[in-house]
């Protein structure tokens, strides 16, 4: 099979090439130290000016974290974290007299900006869209803030949100991902340090695409962000979230959570596409991405729709989920994984639903490349109550080469006769009748596998909002560039 | 992980040395092994992943015993209810029982008690039952060696073909107390050959006991084996199973597992394809009322390439019953040309029932084509309706789709003699279900 020998090799000089946004910005920072005790927390506290109860509730989760032990069911496989090694706290020192404008940001932090491929200004005139760009853990700038406020619409920097709105964010964080769910988001409740607020008052539809950039700089500093959305009744939001870092030789810890409040009639629409340094061939010096992503369908005929494109990181741990609460909630989950390299990625879903009449959808594309392992992990469960629910699944996995793994785990779990359950799961490789027909009609093969994958994943990215499609075909092209012939 | 406390070990120095093969060190390593292996597991429970569905409550609570001989006449024989068998082979808790057992001479087949050849030292017998399959997260199977006792032995020599089923009736007893029993089963298939087997579980139709049986096959290369299972224990019974079998290169398994019985049961089956040309398929079928927990587990190891496997299961479940599969395909790195697939469909028939599904892939060779499909959901209603509007009633059509339903997976069984025996213990379920 000489098509399958030239993937395989092709992959493999993938492989070799450079990260594209691997560099480092010179930019004076401001450290925690390292180590993690209750003055850490204290110290963050104290740097964010924030209120007592809110560095209670900090110390609440590190006391809670301190006597749980890291989940090790999914399958990937990274060496011990040392969370005392770690620095908690990093933000660029200019932002202590914080900017008026973008024309007081520190020049040295936009051209880094401009090297990713988010130059503020063009996108202040032309794109529409507003970004909050989280450079390390301190929001620099916000664009579009003026014409958000017209409508009512909270979009922040979480920190800012907590003197700016404290009632809505002492209501609802971590009424989602409480701060004992998971060891991770325990984590993170502890030592977050900022992230995004959005708030949409009820009957406003959010007049433009919400995004924010991650980007994570500084050796050894781990980012934990929080990022809290509410929308209420009737209201709608669609939220962008991308990411890439810096190339580094020390693995970095990432520990996000995300929190989405779904209130009547609302619907939140929450895309990422993730591309954070893999690591080297052997995974060495890639991101560890281990989020906790969760929505609540709080109100009738809410809804949340998840849509990722996983391309990057070392090692991935990741399950955005939907608690369907209202009745005729909808929940929606779509998923690209690429792996590569030594790439481990185990993501999924879990839909919960609770209320009569939820739906929910899922689909999941996996595609596995060099030596790496891509786990598709979802539960679907229906309690009691769910009269008339509804769940199809659909999970593909893709295998490109000998050396890869493709796994899917999913649990359903129904107590109620009154709901229809469907679940599919298929792995295979691209056919070689497939590039045969594709060859025939005149593509190279490079073109074929890209037509072929394109093709594969084309039900996840059709999903996401125009602004990031562009940017995701880019990314699965270039995942693709140097796979084949 | 803690561990939950029994007394199922209490007495287990003093009786192994008492145990058919004590002073053989082999017999004896065994047994040390499975008391070793429990001891450190303990009993499982939901916060071990393979068994987080399945909590086995009673054997927690009751203070259960192991069955000692002979305590009391077996009520019933019938097992599965074939109407021709080869050779009927009758384990009354667990022990073999010549003067119930029907033996006829049987060209190619060998039958022996597993404690004469235990005593004897039999080195196909001991190597069949120290190798195979892993039994990794199986306590139970590990409690069951450590009591390492009787049972049966089938063989049949290489080339020799037994086509009418040999059926081996498990029947508990009641006694006082709640007891445990261990029925053991070995299965040797010579090269070439062919077996039809039946096991068939059942017991005291009142009244709590608890049945540990575990089944090793050891598949010679080109053999072909039937393997059929009826689990039709008593309403208030705990039955465990675990089943392992290597399949060689061109040998064949054909497994059914149909669970009709018990409070709480589980039935474990782990294949590994060891040998290119293997082909192996399990099916089976379930129905569970009342309280019952049924659980069907199954985990298919691909190891050597061009192998196939598939699977197809169906259950129903009624009151506040719980069904469970959970399916595992592994496709090891380089086993190429691999097909595995896996159905589950779950028949949900009351508003309390509930069902549990984890079909798994692990796939590590890319020139695969595997996939597995759930489903869980009610009768549909258009369904009856259009019976209906045929002319039958509403019960009657209810039951014609639930038959129909299971019949999908009992059609699967190629011996016609069991197929219609297994068919008539479903309709007998749900002719039952009908009327209560």
């Amino acid at each position: 099979m000489p098509s399958t020998t030239e993937t395989v090799e092709t992959v493999h000089a993938f492989t070799g090439g450079a990260y594209k946004y691997g560099f480092v910005t010179d930019v004076e920072m401001e450290m925690a130290p390292k180590g993690l005790t209750d003055d850490t927390v204290r110290y963050i506290s104290a740097q964010k000016n924030e209120p007592q109860w809110l560095l209670d509730w900090r110390l609440k989760a590190l006391a809670l974290w301190r006597t749980m032990e890291e989940p090790k069911w999914a399958k990937v496989d990274y060496p011990k974290i040392d969370y005392q090694e770690l620095h908690y706290y990093a933000a660029p020192k200019s932002t202590k007299n914080a900017p008026k404008s973008l024309d007081e940001v520190d020049p040295e932090l936009l051209r880094t900006y401009e090297k990713l491929g988010i130059p503020l200004k063009e996108q202040e005139i032309l794109a529409g869209v507003a970004v909050d760009a989280v450079f390390d853990s301190v929001s620099v700038a916000t664009t579009y803030k003026a014409k958000l406020e017209e409508k009512g619409i909270i979009f922040c920097s979480f920190s800012e949100a907590v003197h700016r709105a404290p009632e809505l964010v002492k209501k609802y964080l971590g009424s989602v991902v409480p701060q004992g769910d998971n060891y991770f988001a325990c984590l993170n409740s502890a030592v977050f340090s900022d992230g995004s607020f959005v708030y949409i008052p009820k009957g406003v539809r959010c007049p433009m695409e919400l995004s924010t950039y991650f980007r994570i700089n500084a050796q050894n500093t781990g980012q934990f962000e929080r990022t809290l959305i509410i929308a209420e009744e009737g209201s709608y939001v669609s939220y962008l979230e991308g990411c890439t870092a810096p190339q580094r030789d020390e693995n970095q810890l990432h520990a996000a959570v995300v929190e989405l409040i779904a209130l009547d009639d609302a619907e939140i629409k929450y895309s990422t596409v993730q591309n954070w340094f893999p690591g080297d061939a052997e995974g060495k010096g890639g991101i560890y991405n281990f989020v906790t992503k969760r929505g609540a369908c709080r109100g009738k005929r809410s809804k949340i729709s998840w849509t990722q494109v996983e391309t990057g990181s070392a090692v991935t741990w990741k399950y955005p989920s939907c608690i369907l609460q209202g009745d005729d909630s909808v929940g929606e989950f779509y998923s690209v994984a690429i792996t590569n390299n030594a790439q481990q990625a185990d993501t999924g879903t879990k839909m919960i639903h609770i209320g009569k009449n939820t739906r929910s959808t899922i689909v999941s594309k996996g595609i596995a490349a060099g030596k790496s392992d891509n786990t598709y992990r979802g539960l679907v469960k229906v309690l009691a109550g769910a009269e008339g629910a509804r769940n199809y699944s659909q999970c593909d996995s893709l295998l490109i080469g000998d050396k890869c793994g493709a796994h899917t785990v999913p649990y359903i779990e129904s107590r109620t006769p009154f709901s229809t359950l469907e679940h599919e799961a298929t792995t295979a490789r691209i056919s070689d009748d497939q590039l045969f027909v594709c060859r025939q009609r005149g593509l190279s093969s490079e073109e074929a596998v890209a037509l072929i994958v394109n093709g594969f994943c084309k039900e996840v990215l059709q999903n996401l909002p125009m602004e990031f499609a562009v940017e995701a075909q880019k990314l699965v092209g270039i995942s693709l560039e140097g796979s084949v012939g | 992980m803690n561990l939950i406390q029994t007394p199922l070990l209490q007495d287990y120095a003093a009786t192994a040395a008492a145990l058919p093969g004590a002073g053989d060190p082999r017999v004896a390593g065994l047994r040390e092994a499975g008391a070793a292996d429990f001891r450190r597991q303990g009993l499982p429970h939901p916060k071990v992943e393979a068994w987080r569905y399945t909590r086995l409550k009673d054997l927690e609570t009751l203070p259960f015993g192991r069955a000692a001989a002979a305590e009391a006449a077996p009520a019933s024989l019938a097992g599965a209810g074939l109407a021709a068998v080869a050779a009927r082979v009758v384990l009354v808790d667990g022990r073999f029982a010549a003067d119930l057992s029907t033996l006829p001479a049987v060209p190619g087949l060998t039958v022996r008690s597993l404690k004469d050849c235990l005593e004897a030292g039999d080195a196909a017998v001991i190597a069949a039952l120290d190798k195979g399959v892993s039994f990794e997260q199986a306590p139970l199977a590990a409690l069951a060696s450590a009591y390492l006792e009787d049972g049966a032995v089938l063989a049949v020599e290489a080339g020799a073909a037994v086509e009418q089923p040999v059926e081996v009736v498990a029947v508990s007893t009641s006694a006082a107390g709640p007891r445990i029993a261990f029925p053991r089963l070995v299965v040797l298939v010579g090269e070439k050959a062919s077996l039809t087997l039946v096991e068939s579980y059942t017991g005291p139709a009142h009244g709590a006991y608890a049945v540990d049986a575990v089944t090793d096959i050891a598949l010679g290369e080109g053999a072909t084996l039937r393997h059929y299972v009826f689990q039709g224990e008593g309403a208030e019974a705990t039955h465990v199973s675990a089943g392992r079998c290597d399949v060689p290169a061109d040998a064949r398994y054909e497994g059914f597992i149909l669970q009709l019985g018990g409070k709480t049961t589980r039935r474990e089956m782990r294949l590994r394809m060891v040998g290119s040309g293997g082909d192996a398929r399990i099916n089976g079928a379930y129905a569970a009322k009342g309280d019952g927990i049924c659980d069907t587990t199954t985990e298919v190891q691909h190891i050597a390439a061009e192998t196939t496997t598939d699977q197809v299961f169906k259950g129903v479940l009624d009151n506040r019953a719980r069904g469970i599969y959970q399916g595992k395909v592994h496709v090891h790195r380089d086993a190429q040309r691999i097909v595995g697939n896996q159905l589950h469909n779950g028949l949900l028939l009351s508003r309390n029932a509930e069902v549990d599904c984890k079909p798994e892939l692990e796939i590590y060779a890319d020139d695969v084509k595997c996939s597995h499909g759930a489903t869980c959901g009610e009768l549909s209603d258009e369904q009856v309706f259009y019976l209906c509007s045929r002319g039958i009633d509403p019960a009657s059509a209810r039951a014609l789709l639930l038959h129909a339903f299971l019949a999908e997976a009992i059609d699967l069984i190629s011996d016609e003699g069991v197929r219609e025996a297994f068919s008539a213990r479903a309709d007998a379920w749900l002719a039952e279900r009908e009327t209560a």
